[in-house]
């Protein structure tokens, strides 16, 4: 089933300029989530898949290395997620502070437009420069906040094809397991399936932040 | 935000939505909830505008924006609906029930795209895809002009601030000690709720109804025994105490 996030179309012309960050954002969270909740999973498999290669013994010598960097990969993933949604919160509070702060501009922009008493205009001058300036803080906050997201997300996506070469290696090493052949297949499957699962996730946050 | 499946049969969920530990400490805790069918979805007391952001990004876990077609505020207080300002400008295709007698206050949030829909003060319903949802008046529980909500179908009653506790987000979501319970609250009953009338006329409105999960919108809800004995301590507790 496909998951509610790939639901959304998230284009700039749909929405309101002071909500479109919060549904670019709210995407990347939602999508994360899913990635997070997959990577758990993954973790649990490792357990599961370490408990069957003592069980194979002999058999499975090699994958029991392997359920060490699945379970590795799948903390690191987790790490990431968690480290994404942080970044995510913070990009939302910098969305709505600048919103707030265009809204003020706009309507000190209409007192303006209603004084005439110049003592008075030149102090609501002084306070919309300060608001501007402001505007301009948020600017930098909001690019540096994005940056910072990019970057954890293609972390996550470069760890997507390493676990994509353990999927492959796990299931050479399934074919040598004798009587485990079948679990230590379902568990590369899994692997393989919970990669493209996290990766689905992390292209299409990456497709979102490059909306802004 | 948290959000957890508090119903499922199929395409009907009841989701509750809180336990924000990124929440400000200065801001009450809110339960949302939001309840989807197939193709529809509606979002009960949506929060306050501190809360659109994981209030959004919660959602969207579940359903696609498309889905979103209703909301609803059970009265006009800023936890409740502050955030509409921000759904109006979000929802494309979107109805708000709401009670009548707040329509000219509500509206000061900003609503140009939502249409809202007055709920009479007899109540009402709306239909998601065939699923049914009753507006429970619940006048002066606290506000002048306040709703609950019942599903019959999934056997669950929303009950707004009736049944509210004040406690950390950490608590369990439903009650399991009720005598424990009281303490978190019985100031709050005592100092929001103003009359032992309506509240007597909610309690025998209320027994009335088929209820599993009677679910409020600050702290736990209540399950099976812990909602006869609600009703039981609250038909005995005087409110409106503060004069």
């Amino acid at each position: 089933m496909q998951p509610a996030y790939l639901k959304n179309t998230v284009s700039r012309h749909q929405y309101d300029e002071r909500v479109f960050t919060f549904v670019v954002v709210a995407n990347i969270s939602a999508a994360l989530y899913d990635a997070q909740a997959e990577a758990k999973k993954l973790s649990l498999t490792a357990k599961n898949a370490r408990v069957l290669a003592i069980r194979a013994g002999e058999l499975a010598s090699g994958f029991k290395v392997i359920t060490n960097f699945i379970d590795e990969f799948a903390h690191k993933t987790i790490g990431f997620a968690e480290q994404v949604h942080s970044v995510s919160l913070k990009i939302s509070l910098i969305a709505r502070q600048t919103s707030d702060i265009r809204d003020l501009i706009k309507r000190t922009d209409f007192s303006l437009s209603k004084l005439d008493n110049d003592i008075a205009r030149q102090h609501i001058l002084h306070v919309r420069e300060q608001q501007a300036n402001q505007l301009d803080e948020y600017d930098i906050q909001f690019r540096k906040a994005c940056g910072m997201l990019e970057s954890l997300l293609l972390e996550i996506t470069d760890q997507m094809r390493a676990a994509t070469f353990i999927a492959s290696t796990s299931k050479v090493e399934a074919v040598q397991a004798g009587a485990y052949r079948e679990n230590l297949n379902s568990v590369a499957l899994g692997i393989s399936r919970a990669s493209q699962t996290i990766n689905q996730a992390a292209k299409h946050c990456l497709e979102c932040l490059h909306s802004f | 935000m948290r959000s957890i499946s508090i119903f499922k049969d199929g395409d009907h969920e009841w989701i509750m939505m809180g336990r924000d530990p990124e929440k400000p400490d200065q801001i009450i805790d809110t339960n949302q909830y939001m309840v989807t069918t197939a193709s529809q979805a509606i979002i009960l007391d949506p929060g306050g505008i501190e809360l659109y952001a994981p209030m959004l990004a919660a959602v969207l876990r579940h359903v696609p924006l498309e889905n979103i077609r209703y909301l609803f505020a059970s009265h006009q207080d800023p936890d409740i609906i502050s955030s509409l300002g921000l759904w109006d400008k979000t929802l494309q295709n979107a109805t708000l029930y709401a009670p009548w007698l707040w329509e000219s206050f509500i509206r000061h949030f900003g609503m140009d795209n939502i249409k809202y829909h007055s709920i009479k003060d007899e109540g009402g319903s709306v239909d998601l895809d065939g699923c049914t949802l009753q507006f429970v008046p619940a006048h002066y529980l606290h506000s002048s002009g306040n709703f609950h909500v019942y599903d019959s179908r999934a056997k669950i009653l929303m009950s707004g601030d009736v049944g509210a506790a004040l406690e950390p987000i950490s608590a369990p979501v439903f009650v399991e000690d009720f005598a424990k319970h009281v303490d978190y609250m019985r100031g709050f009953h005592q100092r929001w709720m103003p009359s032992n009338r309506a509240k007597h006329n909610w309690i025998a409105r209320v027994r009335e109804l088929d209820i599993e999960i009677m679910a409020p919108q600050h702290g736990r809800l209540f399950r099976g025994e812990a909602i006869a004995e609600f009703l039981e301590w609250f038909s005995n507790l005087d409110v409106g105490t503060a004069v």
